[in-house]
């Protein structure tokens, strides 16, 4: 198992390089001068060009590339192009604001699928069945930019119990957790009830249940541990799209996060803010996914990392 | 599954990039407020004003500042040496400077600074600190963005501890004008040197207000400066509370989170009107949204083509019909409310007819097709405006394919020339001043001449007003100045924006400037 992690460890640096490479080579071909940008509108070409100096965007694209990288080994991330903050102080705060909103936003999302879709599961065809699969249905299609303003409109404007915004307090947070937590709930309880279903129908469950075992055990001994491998496959993914997602939640929250920073700073054309951003996005999804596989061992003893 | 997964991962980067690149935020001031400042709104000792704008400053360094937005936030921690009367008469007077005079040969302008007045670091203000100030913006090494504005300026000489001699290589009438935008404010020199290029975290002006907490992307909280030379400001925080969603923005105001907002869309004036505590005010702004035309090739290369243009659009429908009459109808590039800024030019009415039949004279009976660009949320509005002049163009025959696309972009591919003919853009007037415009405008070598236009008697004319030191002379160049551009048409002027603003319960003393800024140095709650 540790020589399986360290593996998986090392290989996140080549990984981390060809992320790098190929944002920074996007970044270079999307169209869009940052130092027009940084000049703004009415700056003379002297002027553009004072700025591209400064800023070492004259030269050669290669250097550019290894003199951050350079950088970066070195533990400077750089300055942003367009506030010229030190990166590390535009990132940490937006990264933790959104660590917390992804992560309260699954534990909801997950708590809230797991039940719903082991009920609809065990009660199937049911009333409770059919409401909670429309709910999903509407979970997975709704965009979190018009639940979000539509929570907001129904709980901070017209009754008054919620801030719209606001991270300082606790009672901030709730509303643009649960908007973000509605569609991974919806996926967990689609995949959860039909992986119980499915798994229901198996063999093994049937010889269970011949033998005298109560419902419950089979259930929660047999049925659910098996369906949980997919569950948790499913909310790994979420979470890792929840990191970089979360773009409009945050914006209707005004709520300062990563994934708003990195659209800001790919509209200002803010190269050493969105290499940054980028990569930060990619290293928590890759280890989210190993956190996954872990766990996959831990739920299903067949699996084995030796 | 696996796979499922980098799939997943790519689809995440792709999103991020494309959102980047499709959709452009509204240009908005921005910052900070606790988020129960709002619900003790009906408490009087109220000190504490919340205001929710859209976009965060980028620097607090207004010498590297580009935007407005980012001036705006500015001014309320710095001053200049020159400042505007009065929003209606917008004449230029002495802020840090009492007064000023100007030599015969009109290139030296002696300014007498006020007295005792410190920065907030504790430095002294005074000539030496105001010509540390230019050196530093003019400072080729620095590379302030914004530096070619301010050169015309040669040098500065420090005459005795309270004079300063600003001395220009040609002469310059507008110069007082040009004191005023954020780019010339004054720093305290202490600072500059101190913290150099991140002076932006450690502000040291002489304004009403100190900068507090920012915490970027989220709010920037600035507190009384209770040594301000001036009138003390009544309150004792303003908070910038960065609110990017337009309709999250309106929402604060009504759950009283916020207190004042600006930026706000025509069409939530109504709804917000309805909900009780909030005022809604609108004011006069300098900001120009027109249509510029590629004249040095078919078919704007046409006059007639270009008058044909000016009779296709039916600005009436589009200020009321998008607008919700939040702006005025232009006659011409200068937002008329400008001081020196021509209120008598030739109005173009909407007449298809007029417009068809000049478009036949001009050998085109059956129209053309032209490439149309205009940006997304840049402008009040700009996205559904531009589709209207699309369906309006069609009327009269002129097929024009409509691209959105990126404020950003746009700034790359405007100066090209080659990838569009029309283009729907605005023009602020950060000096307040028409000069400022109409030489990056329209002259041959504009920064923002985007429409090729190169006339020898406007480049002559727009000489000849900035050296006329005389004001009534120099109005009278101007008026020439802008019929001559009217006559040689590069704009479908559309319309003047007015600012729309809401204000929450009990805000009071807030003055809305044409050039959007807003001062909040004499705000309270009543």
């Amino acid at each position: 198992m540790f020589k399986y992690l360290k593996r998986r460890l090392l290989m996140l640096i080549p990984l981390l390089l060809v992320v790098s490479i190929i944002v920074f080579s996007m970044i270079h071909l999307m169209p869009g001068d940052p130092a027009m940008i940084i000049a703004g509108e009415g700056a003379s070409q002297a002027d553009i060009e004072a700025v591209k100096h400064k800023h070492g965007l004259d030269k050669p694209l290669f250097v550019q590339y290894f003199t951050w990288l350079g950088n970066i080994i070195r533990g400077d991330f750089g300055k942003s192009l367009r506030t010229g903050r030190p990166i590390s102080q535009e990132i940490g705060f937006r990264f933790v604001n959104t660590i917390k909103l992804a992560t309260l936003a699954i534990v909801i999302g997950s708590i809230l699928g797991l039940v719903m879709g082991i009920v609809s599961a065990t009660k199937r065809y049911s009333f409770f069945d059919n409401v909670t699969m429309v709910i999903a249905m509407v979970g997975v299609s709704i965009t979190p930019f018009y639940l979000g303003l539509m929570s907001i409109l129904l709980f901070s404007v017209k009754l008054g119990w919620l801030p719209m915004m606001g991270v300082e307090s606790w009672k901030g947070w709730i509303l643009p957790a649960t908007t973000l937590a509605f569609r991974p709930a919806a996926m967990i309880a689609r995949m959860t009830r039909s992986n119980m279903l499915e798994i229901l129908g198996q063999d093994y469950i049937l010889s269970a249940r011949a033998l005298g075992l109560p419902n419950k055990v089979v259930f929660v001994k047999y049925a659910l541990r098996n369906a949980l491998n997919t569950v948790v496959t499913v909310i790994g993914l979420q979470l890792g799209l929840l990191m970089g997602g979360a773009v409009m939640t945050e914006t209707v929250f005004s709520l300062p996060g990563i994934g708003r920073l990195a659209v800001e700073s790919i509209k200002g054309r803010d190269f050493p803010s969105i290499q940054v951003s980028v990569l930060l996005i990619a290293l928590s999804f890759v280890i989210i996914n190993l956190a996954v596989d872990i766990l996959y061992a831990i739920i299903n003893p067949r699996i084995s990392y030796n | 599954m696996k796979r499922m997964r980098y799939l997943a991962l790519v689809m995440v980067l792709v999103m991020l990039l494309s959102v980047g690149c499709s959709s452009s935020g509204g240009e908005a001031p921005g910052a900070e407020a606790p988020s129960e400042a709002g619900s003790e709104a009906s408490t009087p000792a109220k000190t504490t004003l919340v205001y929710g704008v859209g976009v965060d400053a980028t620097t607090m360094d207004p010498h590297f500042a580009n935007n407005t937005p980012t001036g705006n936030v500015s001014f309320q921690v710095h001053e200049n040496l020159t400042a505007f009367d009065d929003p209606k008469t917008m004449k230029p007077v002495g802020k840090l400077a009492k007064d000023w005079k100007i030599s015969e040969d009109g290139l030296t302008w002696t300014f007498n600074l006020r007295e005792g007045i410190t920065f907030h670091d504790g430095a002294p203000f005074n000539a030496e600190a105001v010509k540390k100030n230019f050196d530093r913006i003019l400072n080729p090494d620095l590379g302030a963005p914004r530096r070619s504005n301010f050169k015309m300026i040669d040098r500065l000489e420090v005459v005795d501890e309270y004079t300063v001699n600003i001395i220009t290589n040609v002469p310059y009438a507008a110069l007082p004008q040009l004191l005023t935008c954020y780019n010339a404010s004054i720093l305290s020199p202490k600072a500059t040197e101190e913290y150099g290029d991140q002076y932006s975290a450690h502000a040291s002006g002489t304004g009403p207000f100190k900068l507090g907490e920012w915490i970027p992307g989220e709010s920037m909280t600035l507190d009384r400066n209770d040594n301000y030379w001036g009138e003390k400001p009544s309150l004792e925080k303003l908070v910038f509370k960065i609110i990017p969603e337009d309709a999250s923005r309106v929402m604060a105001v009504q759950t009283g989170e916020v207190d004042y907002i600006s930026n706000v869309p025509p069409f939530e004036i109504e709804n917000l009107k309805s909900s009780g505590d909030v005022t809604v005010e609108m004011h006069e702004g300098f900001r120009t949204i027109y249509l510029g035309m590629v004249i040095n090739r078919p078919p704007f290369d046409n006059i007639k083509v270009r008058q044909a243009l000016n009779y296709a659009i039916d600005r009436d429908a589009i200020i009321n019909d998008f607008l919700e009459g939040s702006a005025t109808y232009a006659i011409g590039p200068e937002a008329t409310s400008i001081p020196g800024a021509s209120s008598d030019l030739f109005k173009y009415t909407y007449d298809p007819e007029k417009a068809k039949a000049l478009l036949a004279e001009a050998g085109y009976p059956d129209g053309f097709e032209i490439r149309f660009v205009s940006p997304h949320g840049r402008y009040i509005m700009d996205r559904q405006i531009a589709e209207a002049i699309q369906a309006q163009l069609s009327k009269v025959g002129i097929k024009a394919n409509l691209q959105i696309l990126d404020f950003s972009l746009l700034l790359n591919m405007l100066p090209t020339g080659k990838d569009a003919e029309l283009m729907l853009m605005g023009k602020g007037s950060p000096a307040s001043d028409p000069d400022f415009d109409l030489t990056n405008y329209f002259t041959t070598d504009g920064t923002n001449n985007w429409y090729f236009i190169s006339d020898p008697k406007i480049d002559e004319l727009t000489e000849k007003q900035r050296a006329t030191m005389d004001l009534n002379e120099r109005y009278e160049v101007l008026q020439e100045l802008q019929e001559k551009v009217q006559e040689e048409l590069p704009w479908a002027s559309l319309h003047y924006e007015r600012q729309i603003v809401a204000l929450g319960k009990g805000v009071a003393g807030v003055t809305v400037w044409p050039y959007e800024y807003i001062d909040f140095s004499k705000a309270k709650f009543e």
